[in-house]
């Protein structure tokens, strides 16, 4: 594995708590400063769709409250119903050509809102922020 | 006869809130989960309990061949079947992935790009995805 090396500035608080665990373990403050960034690294886009890659970029210079808005997110009712309306139909095999390509197009935004909501979860966890648990999300109305 | 919306909310509280085929909550979908036809009922598959599941929006359990002859359906009981529409009759059924080798599934649109990555990886589509357009095998 090659390495690079870097220069950084850490608050001398964080550097003595390093320090002192360092110590205390027996260890080069470098492995431990080294082992908290290897463990910590931000959320990749790499595994995201080309043409969403760029969004989710622009969300890492978003404020906490500007991504917790996007993972709360949810799809709009009048939308979710027209989307369900569409596949109880495509089940009966009742759509229009047109209609199949609204149903598509709903279904890769609905896609798309998914991958954002995931993103901007893994984003705030990243930040160190308290990420809810499963129950309290609130259920799709 | 329609699915009312009791048996409607009992299916969907009965999946956890858990897309019944590929388990994912609907807390993390953001949006209601759909109620749909194990048995489609173009192939006599009736609003019964029993033949409902809690989908997410991204399940369609049912696939036409374009001469719409054939219905290729998906079972959250991790079977592939293949109907012929006018009889009713189940041609093929098959639970193990690795047998979906040789279908050899093609002419089908509209398929996401997961959906036909699925399918490869259980070896029911024999081509490069990159002789067809995106969404059509």
């Amino acid at each position: 594995m090659t390495v690079q090396r870097i220069t950084i500035d850490l608050p001398d608080a964080v550097f003595r708590a390093l320090v002192r665990l360092a110590e205390a373990t027996d260890q080069p403050v470098e492995l431990i400063v080294t082992q908290s960034v290897l463990s910590n690294l931000p959320p990749s886009i790499d595994n995201a769709a080309p043409d969403l890659q760029a969004e989710l970029l622009r969300m890492q210079a978003l404020s906490n409250g500007e991504i917790l808005a996007i993972a709360q997110t949810q799809v709009a009712p009048e939308r979710s119903q027209r989307h369900q309306e569409l596949l109880a139909r495509n089940e009966a095999r009742s759509l229009t050509s047109e209609e199949r390509q609204e149903l598509s197009a709903l279904r890769q935004a609905a896609d798309q809102l998914m991958l954002r909501k995931a993103y901007a979860w893994s984003l705030l966890r990243w930040r160190g922020q308290r990420i809810p648990t499963l129950e309290e999300l609130p259920l799709p109305q | 006869m329609t699915i009312s919306d009791t048996l409607r909310r009992q299916v969907i509280q009965e999946s956890n809130h858990r897309c019944e085929y590929c388990k994912t909550p609907s807390r993390v979908i953001g949006m209601p989960l759909v109620i749909e036809h194990i048995l489609p009922k173009v192939l006599g598959g009736q609003d019964d309990h029993e033949n409902l599941a809690a989908s997410c929006y991204g399940i369609r359990s049912i696939v036409f061949t374009p001469d719409g002859s054939q219905v290729i359906s998906g079972s959250f009981d991790q079977s592939v079947k293949l109907w012929d529409v006018e009889t009713g009759e189940c041609l093929r059924s098959i639970r193990s992935a690795t047998s979906l080798g040789r279908m050899n599934i093609t002419g089908v649109k509209g398929l996401t790009d997961t959906e036909i990555a699925a399918l490869k990886a259980l070896g029911a589509i024999a081509f490069n995805k990159s002789e067809s357009p995106a969404d059509e095998l």
